[in-house]
């Protein structure tokens, strides 16, 4: 119905697909873990006044959040803060956490909607 | 709650894209003298699908919300319905998409000609604007626009391709009859000529979407999300063949042996229809799946 006009659109589009797609970075529909604080598996002496974990890509700050449970039950940690990026989610620990070892489960919303989660481990010495 | 969501998809899918082929076909390629034949179609076929189209899109938003929170109770949560429509790109594309969706049912209240133009005018953008979430919406910048538009010819082309095979098999009906059967002729030679341009640009389209996501070919079948694209692409590659029969081998033998040839065409016509169907099922599974 439209084909007139859609054909240079189409046209356009696709040289500039061809430019951008050599230079853009893999993407993600899916929020991914691609890092944490402290890392899945560490043993710190000091105990982490926060817990940083980082995104594959933006997420959504109202859906997104952690389960702490330590070695005398649930720990909850302070108002969860987001980086501008959108990426990095960071959780203030206002107690000091006791020794012991701890798991964490992340569950994340990326901003197109979809859910992931996941579990990691860290050790307080 | 992922098996609702993906039957919802299914069914927000499909009755656009057949809303959208339906207004298309019987309200602009269909001649002035053929339009009331179409009646049916045009008239509670459509008012049903539009009702389809209107509690699906709910039942999504309510689906999404029950995923992104915890469970079924947060479906009917005021406070997470409100935080996903406002503070994730799904919901603001989702009220975009609603306010879509209202002008089609305001529109399908009008009479005559308005009609006809406000059903065509209201699915098209039903369907575009269905471009704007899933992961045509993973990207930011330039590279997002690109692709949500991508996305967005990539719905309306193969949805007015599929979408105008069921008011053509009613088309294919009338040839049989004498007195539509001029109208109907002229009707099926428009629909060929758009039927080219959209089954080219479906395939374009499809193959700039697949670059866009994966950034290759769907060649790992130990990938679901790799796997059901491929097959979905087969599929569509099997509808493009029949429909390639259906215009230069089947088409032809009307001149000469109208009764077997319109046969045939009616059965190629709704073999394409349920590979279609079953297409628009695939995409609605696996576009929810991680794109890897």
């Amino acid at each position: 119905m439209k084909t007139a006009s859609e054909f240079p659109t189409m046209k356009k589009a696709l040289l500039t697909a061809a430019f951008i797609l050599f230079l853009a970075s893999p993407a993600f529909a899916h929020a991914h873990l691609m890092s944490e604080q402290p890392a899945d598996g560490a043993t710190v002496t000091a105990a982490p006044s926060v817990l940083i974990l980082t995104f594959s890509e933006g997420v959504s700050l109202k859906f997104t959040g952690v389960t702490l449970a330590g070695p005398s039950g649930p720990v909850t940690p302070g108002a969860a803060t987001l980086d501008a990026a959108g990426t990095t989610l960071s959780l203030p620990l206002d107690a000091p956490l006791p020794a012991g070892s701890y798991s964490v489960a992340w569950h994340a919303l990326s901003t197109d909607g979809h859910k992931t989660t996941g579990t990691y481990a860290f050790t307080v010495q | 709650m992922d098996t609702a969501l993906i039957l919802c998809r299914f069914l927000q899918y499909g009755a656009a894209m057949l809303i959208f082929g339906i207004a298309a076909f019987a309200g602009f390629i269909a001649p002035d003298g053929l339009r009331d034949r179409f009646g049916v179609l045009t008239g509670r076929v459509s008012a049903m699908l539009a009702l389809v189209i209107a509690l699906t899109a709910v039942g999504w938003f309510m689906l999404e919300a029950a995923e992104a929170g915890n469970g079924w109770a947060d479906a009917v949560s005021p406070d997470t319905l409100a935080a996903l429509a406002v503070e994730t790109a799904f919901g603001q594309a989702w009220i975009w998409h609603l306010a879509c969706v209202a002008v089609l049912l305001i529109g399908l209240g009008t009479r005559g000609n308005a009609r006809r133009w406000a059903a065509l005018v209201a699915s098209v953008l039903v369907l575009a604007s269905l471009g704007l979430v899933g992961h045509a919406a993973m990207q930011d910048g330039a590279i997002g626009m690109l692709h949500r538009l991508n996305d967005m010819l990539h719905l309306l082309s193969s949805g007015f391709w599929v979408g105008c095979l069921v008011p053509l098999l009613v088309c294919l009906m009338q040839l049989r009859d004498a007195s539509s059967r001029a109208d109907s002729g002229t009707a099926l030679r428009r629909f060929s000529g758009l039927g080219h341009v959209a089954v080219a640009l479906a395939l374009v389209t499809g193959l700039l979407n697949t670059t866009l996501v994966l950034h290759h070919l769907p060649l790992d079948p130990g990938s679901p999300y790799q796997l059901l694209l491929a097959i979905k692409i087969g599929l569509v590659l099997v509808m493009a063949g029949l429909a390639l029969v259906n215009r230069y081998v089947t088409t032809p033998r009307l001149a000469f042996d109208a009764p077997r040839a319109l046969r045939a065409l009616a059965f190629g016509t709704a073999g394409e229809i349920v590979l279609g169907a079953i297409v628009i099922a695939l995409v609605s599974a696996f576009a929810t799946f991680d794109p890897v």
